[in-house]
């Protein structure tokens, strides 16, 4: 009955200790097969609201910056970053 | 005489209208048959085909990650070295990171606009890491392999260096 519970301790204290960040902070799994609006407001660092337009091409722009793929950054990543906004540009164009 | 004339039309016209919709809908058909082959490919997180009892699927399944995309979120290529895999990981951990508001001035040019905390995507960052961990996981399990094989095979003595 114990075993369980040492087991978990034990998980506890490693990832306390090796890992500085508990592994639960971090979003799970890879990328949605098809993006969809929550998915391109995450990728951007956006809350979902009525300054969401304001934000974005400001919030784009900082992400982009920061994983342009001239500054070695991901061309994946930079290309999600893009079809983010592109999203967003799209769904929230109609509104 | 004019009765079944009418009936005949609207026959007619019933037909014709279900003949456009038929139409309409093959066409729809066939554009969804493109445009769904296109998409499975551009879908690297082929996460559904992992179904097999290998090792790489099981960890794929686990993490929900495939161990292409992973190296396509790190910028890295397959048997690349672990170091240069980390170097891109850090890179783009601190990259995505959430930088703190009041910034060193060792990054001196922007002196004159002191700007609100640019904007960062946790979810990004988290990608990221997940990335290394899906990556990280594969080299063990490559290891314990290479390792479990050469186990055996140093049972016979003969290995000179170590």
């Amino acid at each position: 009955m114990t075993t369980p519970v040492i087991v978990g301790l034990r998980h506890l204290i490693r990832n306390g200790i090796l890992g500085k960040v508990a592994a639960e902070q971090w979003v799970k799994g890879g990328f949605k097969a098809k993006m969809d609006r929550k998915e391109a407001i995450a990728i951007l660092g956006l809350k979902d609201g009525p300054t969401l337009r304001n934000k974005m091409k400001d919030a784009h722009r900082h992400v982009m910056l920061a994983n342009h793929p001239d500054r070695g950054g991901s061309p994946y990543l930079a290309s999600k970053i893009n079809e983010a906004k592109e999203l967003l540009e799209k769904t929230d164009g109609k509104r | 005489m004019s009765a079944p004339k009418i009936i005949v039309q609207i026959i007619l016209t019933g037909a014709q209208i279900f003949g456009r919709a038929l139409a309409a809908a093959g066409r729809q058909a066939i554009q969804n048959a493109k445009h769904s082959p296109e998409a499975m490919s551009s879908d690297v997180g082929g996460i559904r085909n992992a179904t097999s009892g290998s090792m790489t699927d099981k960890l794929t399944r686990e993490q929900r990650m495939t161990l292409d995309e992973a190296h396509l979120i790190l910028n890295t290529k397959r048997g690349e070295a672990m170091e240069n895999i980390i170097k891109h990981y850090e890179h783009l951990f601190k990259a995505n990171a959430p930088r703190p508001a009041s910034d060193p001035p060792a990054s001196g040019p922007r002196v004159g606009r002191p700007p609100p905390p640019p904007a960062h995507s946790h979810y990004l960052q988290s990608k990221v890491v997940r990335a290394h961990e899906r990556i990280e996981a594969e080299m063990r399990i490559a290891q314990e392999d290479t390792t479990a094989k050469s186990g055996a095979e140093s049972s016979s003595p003969g290995q000179g260096s170590s």
